[in-house]
Parts: structure tokens; sequence; C-alpha cells
């Protein structure tokens, strides 16, 4: 007969070893909540990474990107021992005390150096502490060009070394420019008109000018001469129809019209050369394309930086900061930041890294030579205002050059409702921060 | 109910006009109702020999009508380059999920209406009629922000959530079709002791075959065609179809492939125009009733 | 409580009727409840808030505020003209192109079938395929539309799509919506007792006074619900408009062409590119407040050119 006292004392035993066994496997592995991206982070990956370092049990939290994720977990104080995130979102985590401060981590680092970090580190950088590294960057205002097209129009290519001014960009522009009665066959130039608001800020810089107040609380178009002329030259070249505008859309994002012919010059960084890297013969780019400096307005200096980067952070109240480290050390320069590096689709955070990227092409070639050149100017953090998402200004300024090149708005108009509706905009993040 | 399959009798034509003698204005008007059904013919006749054409012929400038050769290629293209076929299957078990369990769920409370009475049921299906004209995204735009919020959003959940809970539309359409069932037939099942449930669900139902299949039809379609809710509400691996399709097809160097796109969206709308031609009727008389009767 | 007062007798037959009652409206009682009220308070709530999408546990009360913005917000503003515009254009003609239709159909004209069909697939073609049609219809360098226009005209191309989105998202909505209307307008113009308009025509009276005198108020109740719904679905048009805008590749709220920004699009805009939900939810607030006005105004005003029989939309049984 199965008395009472046995039945507990079984049950206790059992209780016992499965403490037993979890505590074990506890002591053994470390769990680290890691939100990336598959595509940035594959099962593969983290199987190698696993292998490489069997006391890490890595868990990706999404398979794509998912924002919704991460805000619970932050919402929960939950936050994830490694955060993908872009320098755009950084300034408010770091205000919001969710990342931790890598400069103790990184003055034993064997393997991540400062004296080894380029400069588009420096976007995660904030009042001299390290918050992250971008996994790569790209110098985002470099010019390419469809050599076939200037040939066609009887043209040279401009110099690989000496920067074109805006000016000169524009009267080439307009010359690539075709146009056959209503219908616009070819723009002379193209650029993401969402990120306008880096383009602005990097000329200013040049004329050493800012967009914002010092605080952010507020952006200056109507009294800011320079912010004037630099929104009067972008506002000319859509006007002229060099560059597609709301009233005369293209078919589809810059790079796509590019690879198709569809435009003499696009603005875009070093990663693009890799997408025309994979034109196939035939096509509109196929080895007919060249990476020239960016474009200067003219001034104290010129910049090539990145629009902003996207990288990686560890939590502030991470549970295991060494071994969330150790995976940072390994995703930005172990097997996984050098295949990245190899890959070309980016420009990688350390100088160490850089002989990596592809130069089996002399197209690829030129491009690495390019990146080599643009990386020797002086390095500039385009300030990222915390307070609002700079993509607002970009499709801000496309709804009101609509009524402007529609005659309903005047430019002064559109500068002002412009700087009005951004100022709201910063008003209301000033509001959720307070 | 107005049997629309039947051919139209005399009752205007005679009121209106003696045909034989007015043939002149007969023809005239028949000219003037081919041209516009010719116009409303063009799009689907334009969005075949779109998808027919190579791309270069698509966007070509001046416009050339035809394509020199017809390209059927497109259409295994379509169905290959992209995931379609998961994508169709997605489509597929949303909406008929989502169908069939509005069937039910919708008779189960029109049967709710129609057979009972109790306080409150005239107020409440005032409510139920109000909703057929309340703004559906003054709903769904705060039901995304809650829903987001408790992380149901990214899942199959809000479809199966809709679909126990009934649509209005469909509620009032059992409602009006169980109200015209005589009381008898209740009567006697009660007296044979039938529960309610089982006179919903061994008298009504079995009875009621022609406005479920029409709500099925209604509803499956609701569900394919959507693009919003599926775009708010799914994640990007669950793409379906409407999502598939409004994110264009591109080619190797990301340019948008119309011709492949308009064969994706043939292949799309093919089934929906099939299942129309078969089951008219039905078709025809739900929307008749629901939008005219009350 | 409500059951004592209700049904003084718990066990009657009338009281077991009302408790199945409620058992078989629940499923639709619990949603309408949780998905539709809850959300709807829950934006009422958020609209009184600074809501920004990620703020959900630090969330400030602003009052009014949002509501007093809406209303000096030029966008806004403007976005109303604009959706009045387009709901005055596109709901009468869309009733009356498809109320004609519908009284040719029930004349004695051959291919009857035929044409019907032809008129109502559009109304079943899902819309994400329909956009595409018309954006290849209307596209400025090698749509049909400026095919046709360029023979006569060579070199004239007109940006339907960016200059005229008003007018070509008209189109659109009528080429989609007219089958709806047609197969309803035929169902109560068959309703309409042919013996009346037999004496009429006996009468001596022609055509259009048998149309505006016997045939038109007697299909004024199903005017009023073709009325209601076109208004509804006018005001709150969103998704057409996105679709249809030449630089919507899947992504939505970008790049809608200034006078295709209705109130619905703004709304949209202000959640999802801006992240103010605060705001927007105040919008959609107002759009919910409009409609509902705008409903009870129409009803109201139906009591003077509704002609009633017994057929009543809101059945007072």
């Amino acid at each position: 007969m199965v008395t009472r006292q046995r039945v507990v004392s079984v049950f206790a035993i059992l209780v016992l070893a499965l403490l037993t066994v979890l505590s074990l496997q506890a002591q053994e592995k470390v769990q680290l909540d890691i939100y990336i991206p598959a595509n940035e982070l594959s099962d593969a990956d983290i199987a190698l990474f696993e292998e490489q370092n069997p006391d890490i049990d890595v868990v990706r939290l999404i398979e794509t990107l998912d924002p919704t994720v991460l805000n619970s977990r932050l919402a929960a104080g939950d936050t994830p021992d490694i955060i993908r995130l872009s320098a755009f979102q950084l300034p408010l985590f770091v205000e919001q005390g969710i990342l931790l401060d890598l400069t103790p981590l990184l003055t034993t680092s064997e393997v991540l150096k400062t004296d080894d970090f380029t400069a588009a580190v420096d976007y995660f950088l904030v009042d001299g502490v390290y918050y992250g590294l971008p996994k790569d960057w790209s110098p985002d205002f470099s010019l390419f060009v469809n050599t076939a097209i200037l040939e066609e129009a009887n043209l040279t290519a401009p110099s690989a070394e000496e920067p074109l001014s805006y000016a000169e960009l524009a009267e080439l522009a307009t010359q690539l420019t075709v146009v056959e009665g209503d219908r616009t066959v070819r723009f002379g130039l193209m650029y993401d008109h969402l990120f306008i608001e880096r383009f602005i800020q990097v000329i200013l810089a040049e004329q050493g000018a800012t967009l914002y107040n010092e605080d952010f609380s507020a952006i200056n178009l109507v009294n800011n001469e320079p912010a004037r002329a630099a929104l009067r030259y972008f506002y000319d070249l859509a006007a002229a129809g060099v560059t597609p505008s709301p009233i005369n859309p293209p078919a589809s994002w810059p790079g796509e019209v590019f690879m198709g012919g569809g435009t003499g010059i696009v603005v875009y960084g070093y990663w693009f050369g890799n997408m025309i890297s994979g034109a196939e013969e035939g096509s509109a780019v196929y080895e007919s394309v060249a990476m020239l400096p960016s474009a200067t307005w003219g001034g104290e200096a010129r910049f090539n930086p990145t629009w902003g980067p996207t990288g990686i952070a560890i939590g502030a109240t991470s549970a295991h900061p060494e071994e969330a480290f150790r995976f940072f050390e390994w995703f930005i320069a172990g097997d996984l930041g050098q295949a990245r590096a190899a890959s070309g689709w980016g420009v990688p955070p350390l100088k160490s890294l850089l002989p990596l990227l592809p130069r089996e092409t002399d197209f690829q070639q030129a491009n690495f030579t390019q990146v080599e050149q643009e990386m020797a100017l002086p390095g500039f953090v385009i300030p990222v205002n915390p307070y609002y998402n700079a993509e607002v200004f970009g499709e801000l300024w496309w709804s009101y050059l609509e009524q402007a090149l529609r005659g309903t708005i005047t430019f002064d108009e559109l500068v002002e409702s412009l700087e009005a509706d951004v100022n709201a905009t910063i008003q209301d993040g000033l509001l959720n921060a307070s | 109910m107005t049997s629309l399959n039947k051919p139209f009798d005399r009752g205007f034509a005679s009121a209106l006009a003696t045909p034989r003698r007015l043939n002149t204005q007969r023809m005239a008007l028949l000219t003037i109702i081919a041209t516009l059904a010719l116009l409303f013919f063009i799009p689907l006749v334009w969005l075949v020999i779109s998808s027919l054409k190579s791309d270069g012929e698509v966007t070509v400038y001046p416009l050339q009508i035809l394509p020199r050769v017809p390209r059927w290629d497109n259409y295994i293209q379509a169905v290959t380059v992209v995931d379609y076929w998961g994508a169709m299957l997605r489509s597929v078990l949303l909406a008929t999920g989502y169908a069939t369990l509005t069937v039910v769920s919708s008779a189960f409370v029109g049967f709710g209406f129609a057979r009972h009475r109790a306080p409150g049921r005239n107020f409440l299906f005032f409510v139920v009629v109000s909703m057929l004209i309340l703004p559906h995204l003054v709903v769904v735009l705060p039901q995304f922000v809650l829903y987001s919020r408790y992380g149901l959003a990214n899942s199959y959940l809000p479809w199966v959530l809709w679909g126990m809970t009934g649509a209005p539309i469909h509620i009032f359409l059992f409602r009006q079709f169980f109200a015209a069932f005589p009381r008898e037939l209740e009567d006697a099942a009660e007296i044979d002791g039938c529960g309610r449930l089982r006179i919903f669900w061994q008298i009504f139902l079995p009875n009621a075959i022609t406005p479920m299949l029409a709500v099925f039809i209604f509803s499956f379609n609701w569900v394919w065609g959507d693009f919003l809710t599926q775009a708010l509400f799914l994640a990007p691996d669950q793409t379906t179809l409407a999502m598939l399709l409004a994110a264009a097809y591109r080619n190797p160097q990301g340019l948008p492939l119309y011709s492949l796109t308009m064969a994706g969206a043939v292949v799309y709308i093919l089934p929906l125009i099939i299942v129309f031609l078969i089951a008219q009727r039905y078709f025809m008389e739900a929307i008749v009733t629901t939008g005219l009767k009350g | 409580m409500l059951r004592i007062i209700a049904f003084p007798n718990w066990q009657s037959r009338s009281a077991r009727e009302a408790r199945w009652f409620y058992v078989f409206v629940a499923p639709w009682l619990v949603g309408f409840i949780f998905l539709t009220v809850i959300p709807l308070a829950f934006g009422l709530y958020l609209s009184l808030t600074n809501y920004n999408g990620v703020n959900i546990n630090d969330l400030k009360f602003v009052g009014m505020a949002n509501y007093e913005r809406a209303f000096s917000d030029s966008n806004v503003l403007n976005s109303i003209q604009r959706t009045l515009y387009y709901t005055l254009i596109s709901v009468p003609t869309g009733i009356a192109v498809s109320l004609l239709i519908a009284f040719w159909m029930t004349l004695d004209i051959p291919f009857k079938g035929l044409f019907r069909v032809i008129f109502y697939i559009p109304y079943i073609i899902p819309l994400v395929a329909t956009t595409w049609i018309w954006k290849l219809l209307f596209e400025k360098n090698f749509g049909l539309v400026n095919g046709v226009v360029s023979a006569f005209s060579p070199g004239t191309a007109l940006g339907w799509l960016i200059d005229y989105p008003t007018e070509t998202l008209t189109l659109l909505v009528l080429w989609l919506g007219t089958g709806g209307g047609m197969i309803i307008f035929i169902a109560g113009l068959q309703g309409i007792p042919k013996d009346l308009l037999e004496a009429a025509r006996v009468d001596g009276t022609n055509p259009w006074q048998q149309f505006s005198k016997i045939t038109l108020p007697l299909l004024t109740p199903v005017l009023l619900f073709q009325l209601l719904l076109g208004f509804i679905r006018a005001l709150q048009i969103m998704i057409e408009p996105m679709l249809l805008s030449p630089s919507a590749n899947g992504t939505l709220g970008v790049a809608v062409p200034a006078a295709n920004r209705f109130f619905m699009v703004t709304a949209y805009r202000e959640m999802f590119s801006f992240n103010r939900f605060g705001y927007g939810s105040a919008l959609i607030w107002l759009m919910f407040g409009t409609s509902v006005l705008l409903a009870l105004g129409i009803l109201w005003s139906s009591r003077w050119w509704v002609f009633y029989d017994d057929n009543r939309i809101f059945p007072t049984d």
C-alpha cells in the first residue's frame, strides 16, 4: 500500500533532482537576449558564435525588425542584452538611460581599441562616452555618375579626386536631363529627398553655420541665410525638372531609377557601388559608372560623412555585461564583422578591417580608393535632433514643395511653413521628453 | 426576395415605350449603353494585355497597344520569382478561416435576433444596423494601436476575433432571412423536446444554405481583397497576396516589373471572377437584401 | 437587479426566451464591446494625451489641446476642404451613374445580362489590383489614356495622377463602385408596382414624368440608404488615394499628392509618419463625431423627401 509519506518523499526527491538539473544548466550557460533581425544575424551566425562561446546561449528576439518587441521590452524594464539601433535613436536612448556606458569595457578590450575607430563611430559617442558601435557605414554624399550617359551628351567625366561644387553639379545635371514634350525621359540628378535635412546640415557645416538651436529646441530657416540658400538650391533643381519633384515624381527610389538609366547622377554611399557591381551585362549601368567625391558648397571644409549609421549597443540593465560585450566584439570585429566587411555592403567601423573590402574588379578598386580619399577628410558627425525624426523634415519639405511648384505658395511661404511645422514637431518631442 | 436571374419581364419596357415603334431610339440607347460598357471593360482588357507584354513594351513611348508576341511566360514568372504560392496559401487560409467563422457566428447571432423576444432586443438591433454605417477605419486604427500595445499585432488573431464575433451586415442578412421562417417549424421542434441550440443547428441552419453561401463568398472576398488591415496587422513574413501585389515585383536591378505585377494581379483576381460568374445569383440576392430591405 | 425588474417570473417562458436571446447575441455583443467600444474609448483616451507610439507608460494628459490644434492646423483645415470637394463630386456622380445604368438595365435592351455582368465585375476586383490598373491607364509617360491624348495632340502628356489626382480617383471609385449600386437600384426599380406605371401611361404622361413622379419617389428609401453609405465612405476615404499615389510601392502615407490628402489621409500621416498618435486619435474622433452627426442629419432630413410605405431602415417592430 502506498503511504502518504512515501508519496511525499518520492515527490521531494523528484523536485530536488529537477532543481539540480535546472541549476546546473543555469550555471553552465548564460543567456543573452538579442534584438537583431535575422538578415543581420542568421541562425548559422548564432550557431557559429555559440560554438566559439559554449558558455553563452544566444536568443534572437526577432525575425525581422519589429519596434513593438523592443518597445514592450523597454516599457517593461526588461531591456535586451544587445540592442540594434540607428544613430537617430541613440540620443533619446542615452537620455532615458537605456544603454550601457562602454568605456570601462573598451579600455580592457583586446579587439576594440578607440584609436582604431573610424570617424563614423563618433555617432555613438555622447559627452565623451561610447554607447555603441556602428556595424558599418558609408560616405553617403558620394556621387555616382553614369559615364555612358555623359558620353552620349558629349561630356567628359568629372575628376575622381577634385570635388565638384554644388553649382557645377547643378550645371552638369542640367545638361544630362532629357525632356520630350511633357515627359521627362531622364533626370539629371537624384537624391533621397527624405534625408534632405542631412544635406542641408552638411552644407551649413561647411560654412560654419547650424540648422538648430544649441539645445535643439528649434530649427532656424527663415532667418538663416545659408539654410535658405541651400533649400533654394534644391528648390530650383526641382523647379527646372533636373531632379524629380512631387509634380514630376520618379518611377521609384533613386537607386532603382539610376540602375535603369533614368538619371545621370545619384547621390549615395559606398554601399551603392555593391549594387552596381551586381548589374548584368547589357543593363544601363554595366561597366559605365564612376564613384566621385561629394560635392562641396565651398567654405572652411568639405565633409563626406554618413547620414547616420546603424549599429549595436548593450542594455544598461544587462545581467551579463561581460558576456554581452564578448558578443558585441564578435559582432563588430569577429567572424561576423569580418564577413560583413568582405561583403562590401558598407565600410567597417574599424580601420583595421578596411583591407577586407572587396577589390577584385577595377570598379571595386576605384571605389576603395574613393573611400580612402574621403576618409582623409575631417570627420564630421551630422547633429541628430533628439526631439524629432529627420525624415519628418523630408516629408514636410516634399509636401510643401508640391504647393510651391504649383504656385499656391511662394518659396518664402514654403520656408516659413516648413520652419513652423518642424518647430511644432520639436515641441511635441520636448513635451514627451520633459 | 426578388430573383435577379429571372429575365426581366415587361415591367418598364411596356410602361415606358412600345419597342417596335421607337426602333431608332432603342438603337441609340443600345449604342450608348454598349459604349459605356466598353469603357467599363477596357481597364480589364488593358490589364490582361499588359500582363502579356514585356516590360519594355509596357513602359514604351509612344504607346504600343499590343505585345509583339504574347509572353505567356510572364504568368509562370509571376508565380515563381516571388513566394506567390506561399502568399496565396496564407490568403486562402486567412480568408477561408475568417469566412467560416463569420458565417457561423453571424447566423448564430442573426438567429438570436430573428427568433427571440427580449428586453433590449430592439435597441441592440438598432446598434447592429448603426454599425452598418459606422466608418470602418475609425475603429480599425484604434484597434491597431490597442492590439500592438498588447502584442497582438503581427498575428492572425485579429481575423479570428473578427470572425468569431460576426459582422453586422451579415447578422442583418441572417436576421432578415430567419425572420421569414414559419413559427410552426419551431413550435413543433420544441414540443419534440429540442433545445434552442438544436433548433438552430438542425432546423434553421440547414435551411439557410443560400445566405450562408453568399455570406461566405462575401467575407472571403473581403479578406482576399483587403489591403489595409493586412498591411497593419500582419508581420512582413506573413505576406498575403494583397500585400505582395501592392509591393511591386522587381527585377534584379530593382526596377518595378509592371508586366509581372499585372500577371500576378490577373491570377489574383481570376478566382474571384470565376466564383462570381458561377454564384452570381447568391451574390446579387445578398446585396439586395442587405442594401435594400429593412 | 435587471432580472427582477424585467422578468418578475424567472422561470416563465418569456424569461427563458430572453435568456436564450442573450446567449445567441453574446458573440456579437462581446465583440462589439471589446472590438468596437473599447478601441473607440481607448482612442478617445489617447486623443487627450501626447501618445507618440512609444511613451505609453509615461503619457501626459494634454486636455483638449489636440482638438484645439486640429482647428488651427492648416493641413487639417485644407484636408477638410478637399474631403468636401471629393465627397460632393463623387457621391452624386456615383449615385446618378449607378441609378441611370440600373434604369437602363430594366428596359427592353438586348444583351442585358452581359452588360450587367460587365458593369458589376469591377465591384469584386480587389483594390490593390484596381489601383495598379489605374496607374497603368493614367501614368503620365506610358499610360493608355495619355497615349490616346498624344494621338490627337503629339507631345502632350497630362499628369493625371499628379496634377488631377482627385478627378482620377473619382473615376476609379466610379468604376469600381457602380456595379454594387446598380444591383440595389435594379432591385428597387423592380419593386415598383407595374400597374402604377401602366396607369400613368394610360393617362398620357411622358416617360420623364413617370420617372420623376412615380419611380423616383418610390425609390427614395433605397436612395436614402445609398446616400448614407456613400457619404460615410467618401468622408473617410483613405486607402484608395494612398495606393494610387505615384510613388506608393507598398509603402503608405508617403507622397500622396496634396489634392488627395483627405482628412483620414492626414490623420494616418499624423499617426504613422509623424508619430502623433494622440493627435491622430483626436482627428479620428472628429471624423467619428462628424459621421454620426451627418448620418443623423440625413435621417432627419429624410422625413421630407423619403417616401415611406412599410420599408423602414430602422425597424420599429
